[in-house]
């Protein structure tokens, strides 16, 4: 289980890759939609009145921070699919690992994300394990930082993505 | 909810009586997958799963992280929430109950805040682990 990393992937650790706006601001349509989905009746994301009285608007819940950033599956003039934390998919492609599962998630908050913000992120590739033995199969652990900002450039966010890419079986 | 929690009231080992909410229904999943944006067909289609080693399609593991979060935040307020972490540990399937139950883990004080981490736990009907959650709030 000693097979090496490849250069490649070696040379894509601490990168800041991927720089991405979302394809829409922050609205509330997806926060009511998202908060209705977990029975999340919180008045900071749904009563305008309540949220300036404490927050100064309202904002979003804490969960959503990634959402803003998956893109629509179909777009005008799109010939290619876009897919959200594009960093797992080429370590699954380059290192021959066609299942994965994410088993972290941490999410650090610096400021609140509100309706009407403006978004944009970058990944970072922080690690990826030698191979290991898994109750899956065989495969790697890696860790993918996702950092966010709004508009004025204020980091609001940091998402911290721990996959484990693997075959079945022990192959 | 949003309330201001009385620093005095948070006892290390207590917590909010616990939430359950369910049965989950496919129906439920695929709600969350259009708020969330991700149609990762795992979900979903009964093929797709069973070609990936499941069964049945799984849950979402962001729906359950989703109610974990508002469990916590209806008890300590999503505005103080500085950190959430969480673990998948075992799948759920439609048809599960899932309960949210939480306790406080550490009172402190750091930079001038009063702070507090909770230690939340997500488990099925049968008692099986399905989210380990742990989150850091400011008290105001």
């Amino acid at each position: 289980m000693s097979e090496p990393l490849p250069d490649e992937v070696k040379g894509w650790i601490d990168q800041v890759r991927y720089e991405e706006e979302p394809e829409f601001e922050v609205e509330k349509g997806y926060v009511y939609s998202s908060c209705s989905s977990t029975q999340n009746g919180n008045p900071l994301f749904w009563d305008e009145a309540v949220a300036r009285e404490i927050t100064g608007g309202l904002m979003t819940p804490p969960t959503m921070m990634s959402v803003w950033f998956r893109p629509h599956h179909w777009a005008p003039g799109r010939t290619k699919q876009r897919l959200p934390l594009q960093i797992h998919f080429d370590l699954k492609e380059r290192l021959e690992l066609p299942e994965a599962v994410m088993t972290d998630n941490e999410v650090i908050f610096y400021a609140p994300i509100r309706p009407g913000d403006h978004l944009r992120a970058h990944q970072v590739l922080r690690s990826v394990s030698d191979l290991k033995q898994t109750k899956l199969g065989l495969g790697r652990f890696w860790v993918i930082d996702v950092e966010y900002f709004n508009q004025d450039g204020t980091m609001v966010g940091k998402e911290i993505y721990t996959g484990l890419g693997y075959r079945r079986g022990n192959r | 909810m949003t309330s201001a929690i009385a620093w005095e009231s948070l006892v290390e080992g207590q917590g909010p009586e616990p939430w359950t909410v369910g049965p989950i229904t496919l129906t439920d999943v695929v709600r969350y997958q259009g708020a969330s944006g991700d149609f990762n067909p795992i979900h979903h289609d009964v093929d797709f799963a069973q070609a990936s080693g499941f069964t049945r399609p799984l849950v979402v593991g962001m729906y359950q992280a989703g109610v974990l979060n508002t469990y916590a935040t209806n008890w300590l307020g999503p505005e103080n929430v500085r950190r959430t972490k969480v673990r998948w540990k075992t799948p759920l399937f439609p048809g599960d109950l899932i309960t949210c139950s939480g306790k406080v883990a550490r009172k402190y004080e750091a930079n001038g805040e009063r702070c507090v981490d909770v230690e939340l736990v997500c488990t099925n009907q049968a008692g099986a682990v399905a989210v380990e959650g742990a989150m850091s709030f400011v008290v105001p």
